[in-house]
């Protein structure tokens, strides 16, 4: 587990983070959120005990970050780190295994074959290009079985096949037990791997908890039908705000006076005696949450 | 380097001893006194090579690794700031000590091919070449922390400059009186402490002089007498010590990229 309790810290006249409290249960994935200068890279080096909080604990597990011994089950990968250019992963490895002790090169060598880089170990970081390196270091950083792991923008220069690998390993990865704080702008990528958020907004936490429960309706009902123009107009003629997608078989209808909830709405489509396949109230996907987030002021909402 | 160094010292002893170079010469000069003179411009040239070698290659290493991101990569391993300090920085020391052991343990092997040293005077000379590049990388690899690559070299290159030309002028206050009084010479002595590289390099040089060797006033000018006291490398050894603490402090507490 994580627990970041009351952390502030400031560079110069910035306030970078400003009173966050926050805490990722053991074994969950959670993404840091926010607007670029947000605070998120920040916070996430405060857990590491690369940025010195001005005021504030954080602690992995029991330990308090401070103290080395806190990162011994952690791995961290920065975003854009750049090796010496002779390195070769292999002695990369080996100079980070010296240290962390935590797994075998045959450890290493599977986690690259499954990144489809094991081709590369051999190989100065120099002659690669940058989704070449990028998939070194994820394998350099989650070779073994981490307990904590710490990415920030783990996607960043991978090419479509490599994000599916990315996505397919960081699933695993939780599967397994560890605890994911994941900082990224890709909220595609977020709400697949990610179950639960935080959001930072000019270095305050301004919500966080299980997606889903941060989740609200947005007041509009999506009816998949056979024929969506007819029963958009059939709607329309029994006073409800409808209107079908174009090229699309969905036909949306706004929530008001003339259907205020979702049973309404069902019992119109029925009446309207068209055929259709599904019928649900659509939800903020994490783009929307993203957006409210950002622009709503008040205090931090939780969703445990 | 040190195979024209080994041709000149050769030259030079088979002059004086096929009497190419009368003993009766206007200023007698002994043949240990020549292979001070070898010494001192051998180690002229390469404690030059080297100081410069140390500011440049030490002042990069910190600099580069929060440039890259490195740092950051190292420093979340679970490892305390003074191991990951000292584990960056002291690469770059230990190839400056091979390098000067090469170097001066060349010059002193081929010197000592035709003049006699002091064999006792090893531990002296490895002492001072420790302290001297000690007190260079200590005081550019903190600077440079501080100030960044180019300021940290500047700075440190002035420091090793005052501390030679200082260096100098206390060994010519030692021989003459009127020097020893002015204020240039208080000044130095008081700078000598502040940044004592030219005191460790010293006891190097002392180190590896023939046994027999004269210091004339002459000497004096270029900086080496024939007795350094054990304190001043030991001094210099302490302060690189110091200020390598006080690097590491600082380290401790500032945040990484």
């Amino acid at each position: 587990m994580i627990q970041i309790q009351g952390i502030s810290k400031s560079f110069g006249r910035t306030q970078a983070l400003d009173d966050v409290t926050l805490q990722v249960p053991a074994g969950s994935s959670m993404a840091l959120l926010g607007r670029n200068g947000a605070g998120k890279t920040t916070l996430a080096k405060v857990v590491l005990g690369l940025v010195m909080p001005d005021s504030g604990t954080a602690a992995v597990g029991t330990v308090p970050v401070s103290d080395p011994a806190s990162r011994r089950e952690v791995r961290y990968l920065p975003e854009n780190v750049v090796f010496h250019a002779w390195a070769r992963p292999m002695q990369l490895f080996a100079q980070l295994e010296r240290v962390r002790r935590s797994s075998t090169p045959r450890d290493f060598r599977e986690r690259a074959a499954q990144l489809a880089c094991d081709h590369l170990l051999n190989r100065p970081m120099g002659r690669m290009s940058r989704g070449q390196r990028q998939r070194i270091a994820l394998s350099l950083c989650t070779c073994g079985s981490p307990g904590v792991l710490i990415l920030d923008e783990p996607s960043s220069g991978l090419d479509p096949e490599g994000r599916v690998h990315l996505r397919s390993l960081i699933r695993e990865l939780s599967a397994g037990g560890a605890t994911l704080l994941l900082n990224s702008h890709l909220l595609g990528e977020v709400e697949s791997v990610c179950r639960r958020a935080a959001f930072i907004r000019e270095g305050r936490l301004v919500g966080e908890g299980v997606l889903d429960q941060l989740s609200r309706t947005r007041g509009e009902v999506e009816v998949s039908a056979a024929r969506p123009a007819a029963l958009s107009e059939a709607l329309c003629a029994g006073g409800l705000d409808a209107s079908a997608e174009e090229d699309s078989p969905t036909v949306t209808v706004r929530l008001g006076p003339g259907a205020p909830n979702l049973r309404q709405v069902t019992e119109a489509v029925l009446e309207s005696g068209e055929d259709f396949d599904g019928i649900s109230l659509r939800r903020e996907n994490l783009e929307d949450i993203f957006m409210r987030m950002m622009k709503e002021d008040g205090s931090v909402s939780q969703h445990p | 380097m040190l195979l024209l160094f080994w041709w000149g010292v050769s030259e030079a002893s088979d002059a004086y001893r096929s009497g190419q170079v009368s003993r009766e010469s206007p200023s007698p000069v002994s043949e240990s006194d020549m292979a001070l003179g070898a010494v001192l411009m051998g180690s002229v040239g390469a404690s030059m090579l080297l100081t410069a070698l140390t500011v440049i290659l030490c002042a990069s290493v910190l600099p580069e690794e929060f440039e890259t991101g490195r740092i950051s990569l190292w420093a979340a391993l679970p490892i305390s700031r003074s191991r990951l300090y000292l584990g960056s920085t002291a690469a770059s020391l230990a190839c400056c000590l091979l390098l000067g052991v090469l170097l001066f343990g060349g010059i002193a092997l081929v010197t000592s091919l035709y003049m006699s040293f002091r064999p006792e005077s090893v531990a002296m000379a490895l002492l001072g070449l420790v302290a001297w590049l000690g007190v260079v990388w200590a005081a550019v690899t903190t600077m440079s922390m501080l100030t960044g690559k180019i300021p940290a070299i500047l700075i440190t290159f002035g420091l090793a400059g005052l501390a030679s030309f200082g260096g100098g002028f206390i060994q010519l206050g030692g021989l003459v009186p009127e020097v020893a009084e002015s204020t240039v010479y208080r000044l130095a002595m008081g700078f000598r402490l502040f940044f004592p590289s030219d005191m460790a390099l010293r006891g190097l040089l002392f180190g590896i002089m023939p046994a027999e060797g004269m210091v004339k006033e002459g000497m004096a000018f270029v900086g080496v007498s024939g007795r350094t006291p054990l304190w001043h490398p030991l001094y210099a050894a302490l302060w690189a010590a110091a200020v390598t603490g006080l690097g590491i402090l600082r380290f401790r507490r500032r945040d990484l990229p």
